[in-house]
């Protein structure tokens, strides 16, 4: 059998894409296996991923035998070091082999063979925008996606992406099964008994052991390489839908029962404009009053795309164009050290970054309107989840605080549909509302961040923190968002599926931290 | 007056020291959806100093591989003029190039200034492509 081709650097300086203070470091190696071989053997076809599948369970038995720490890395986009270990660092970026409505026949349950032409089978490393661009020019969309499109599809799905499709919910909600490399290079399909996707047979084919088990599909699904080294998703594409942008700069006042109800009928937006998919509120923090304009509605309305009709044009960017933008970048690093210019400055750049399309003209693709975003250069952000019926108290909470310590960051609502993974920081039922605060790793960011999370907790306000973003690294803060139980299920599935070696192998510091490695 | 020299002489250095921030940046769009980049694989740039010299009368090309040893492992061959030892190369990136870097370096301009123009170095940087066109074989048991 040839060798699967690794590239590998010693010793080498890893840092984020974002160059976070604080997030990476000197990693012992740091491996790029690619679907390449090492001699001139070509891809198979419906194989094409094999070497890089091979290449995965060669770096877990070497990890193994060097007792190192192993953690694989997708796009490096998360704000923390949840990716991060410094043994072995994994570099899946390579790993894009997918397909979409190609298992064959006896590879699918017949329940769900009516789905089978949308179903994906993505590889670990396969990034967002492939995925969009791909499915999109066969009639299929990805069921939603985060603000933007540079992450990869194994690393979206294991920090709990999402964007604000209150009736979907993540990306991680739409996966029906996953493949994973565990301990000795041993790799499973690991999905739902209740809704299983590939047949035994499929598993025979693909050399992997089939576990279809609630608990531990629950526990895996959003657990940031934990149970190994995911190395493919398989999940379910939509029909090709469309979105109508409509977006309004308002008083707080005008959207607070808005934001509240998660009812925008009274907004005077856009009428029959079909159902909103993505409702999502930005506010100035710090403008708040009468005649400020400190608020922002954008909602974007599905629109059927009939088959055969050709796709909007694309607005390129440069040019004039009402695409999503990651508010990572929102504020200048000089309002840090000018706390008075905040509230201006944040209000220029909010202006900016949504600007007012109430007219409904622009209509996109998922992937024109969620698409490229750009590296912020020392950004930061913290994202919480509150259930929707205690975003008023949280609100309060983070109002309480912005009166007090100004810092430079808007605070950015969205609704996504409650999900069944054990860790999902969106687990609140029916709606979790994520209240996300992007701007500049300063001082100031980091003693608000800590000022949120007192309030919080003195308010009793139920709160998950965003696995990719900043959080408190400790094990009360996430018993406290997620409860004894679901924490304790999540560590059992973990437990039952690795050994201990197995356990310390795929944890890193930030699991220690957090009670999750054990 | 040796103060004034000395104050503007500081100043220029500064100034052409302040050049190697300049930076040129070159993306392909998507093949299928050109309002996005080409994916990139952004952890492994590929980089290297090159050297255009007598005012622009020599232009260097710069050809990377890898060079693929038989346990899997990989080199890269930044120079292959200078490394013929290797026996098996395929081409720096498996998916074509997706973005590249021309920066100055902070020495690039005072050394232009010093040489005359003779040489002007810049340090090239390459990011891979990670873009996929899907796998239409059928996969799994027939």
């Amino acid at each position: 059998m040839p060798k699967p081709l690794i590239e590998i650097e010693q010793n080498r300086d890893w840092r984020n894409w974002h160059d976070t203070d604080g997030v990476g470091g000197v990693v012992q190696q740091f491996l790029t296996p690619t679907n390449e071989w090492a001699d001139t053997t070509a891809p198979v076809p419906g194989k094409s991923f094999a070497a890089g599948l091979e290449g995965l369970c060669e770096i877990v038995r070497r990890a193994e035998a060097a007792n190192v720490r192993l953690r694989a890395l997708g796009s490096g986009w998360s704000l923390n070091s949840v990716g991060f270990v410094d043994g072995y660092l994994v570099n899946t970026s390579r790993l894009t082999s997918w397909s979409v409505g190609s298992l064959s026949t006896k590879s699918i349950v017949p329940e769900l063979a009516g789905i089978a032409k949308r179903v994906v089978y993505a590889q670990c490393g396969t990034p967002i925008t492939t995925l969009n661009s791909g499915l999109e020019a066969r009639g299929l969309a990805l069921p939603t996606s985060g603000a933007s499109n540079g992450q990869t599809i194994a690393g979206a799905i294991s920090t709990g992406t999402h964007g604000s499709a209150h009736r979907v919910g993540s990306l991680h909600d739409r996966v029906l099964a996953l493949h994973i490399v565990a301990e000795h290079g041993k790799h499973y399909i690991i999905q739902p008994a209740r809704k299983p996707i590939v047949t035994q047979a499929y598993c025979t084919w693909l050399g992997a052991e089939l576990r279809q088990d609630d608990a531990l599909f629950d526990a895996a699904l959003v657990s940031f390489g934990s149970f190994g080294i995911v190395h493919a998703v398989i999940f379910e594409a939509s029909p090709l839908y469309l979105l109508r942008l409509c977006a309004k700069q308002l008083d707080f006042e005008d959207i607070v029962r808005a934001a509240l109800s998660h009812d925008i009928s009274k907004l005077g937006l856009l009428q029959d404009a079909g159902e909103p998919y993505h409702i999502e509120f930005v506010i100035n923090p710090y403008l708040r009053g009468k005649g400020h304009k400190g608020a922002f509605v954008r909602v974007y309305y599905e629109q059927a795309h009939k088959e055969g009709d050709a796709l909007p044009v694309p607005a390129l960017a440069g040019a004039t164009s009402m695409r999503g933008r990651d508010l990572v970048g929102a504020i200048a690093i000089g309002s840090e050290v000018l706390p008075d210019v905040i509230p201006s400055t944040l209000q220029s750049q909010l202006v900016g970054i949504v600007p007012s399309a109430e007219d409904g003209a622009f209509i996109g693709t998922p992937g024109q309107c969620f698409s490229d975003s750009l590296r912020t250069g020392g950004g930061t952000s913290l994202e919480l989840g509150v259930p929707l019926e205690r975003l008023s108290d949280a609100l309060a909470a983070v109002f309480a605080v912005t009166d007090k310590h100004v810092f430079g960051a808007p605070v950015a609502l969205r609704y996504v549909r409650s999900s069944q993974a054990l860790l999902a920081f969106t687990h609140f039922a029916p709606i979790t509302c994520t209240i996300e605060f992007p701007g500049i790793d300063a001082p100031r960011s980091r003693e608000a961040h800590k000022l949120l999370e007192a309030e919080l907790t003195k308010r009793a306000v139920p709160h998950t923190y965003h696995w990719g973003q900043v959080m408190p690294l400790n094990s009360k803060v996430v018993r406290a968002g997620f409860g004894d139980a679901r924490v304790d299920a999540w560590l059992a599935a973990r437990r039952g599926f690795l050994s201990p070696a197995g356990r310390k192998l795929f944890s890193n510091d930030m699991l220690d931290a957090l009670g999750l490695s054990v | 007056m040796s103060a004034k020299l000395a104050r503007s002489s500081a100043c220029v250095c500064i100034l052409s020291l302040l050049s190697g921030c300049f930076s040129y940046v070159l993306n392909d769009r998507n093949k299928l959806d050109a309002s996005s980049h080409v994916p990139i694989d952004e952890h492994s740039p590929i980089s290297t100093v090159a050297w255009s010299t007598i005012w622009g009368g020599s232009i260097p090309v710069w050809e990377p591989l890898r060079c693929i040893h038989e346990d899997g492992s990989v080199h890269r061959v930044l120079d292959a003029e200078k490394d013929h030892s290797c026996k098996v190369n395929k081409p720096i990136c498996g998916s074509g190039i997706g973005r590249t870097e021309v920066s100055l370096l902070a020495y690039s301009v005072p050394l232009a200034i010093v040489t005359l123009g003779l040489a002007m170095p810049a340090e090239i940087t390459l990011y891979c492509s990670t873009a996929s066109e899907p796998d239409t074989e059928l996969q799994g048991p027939q």
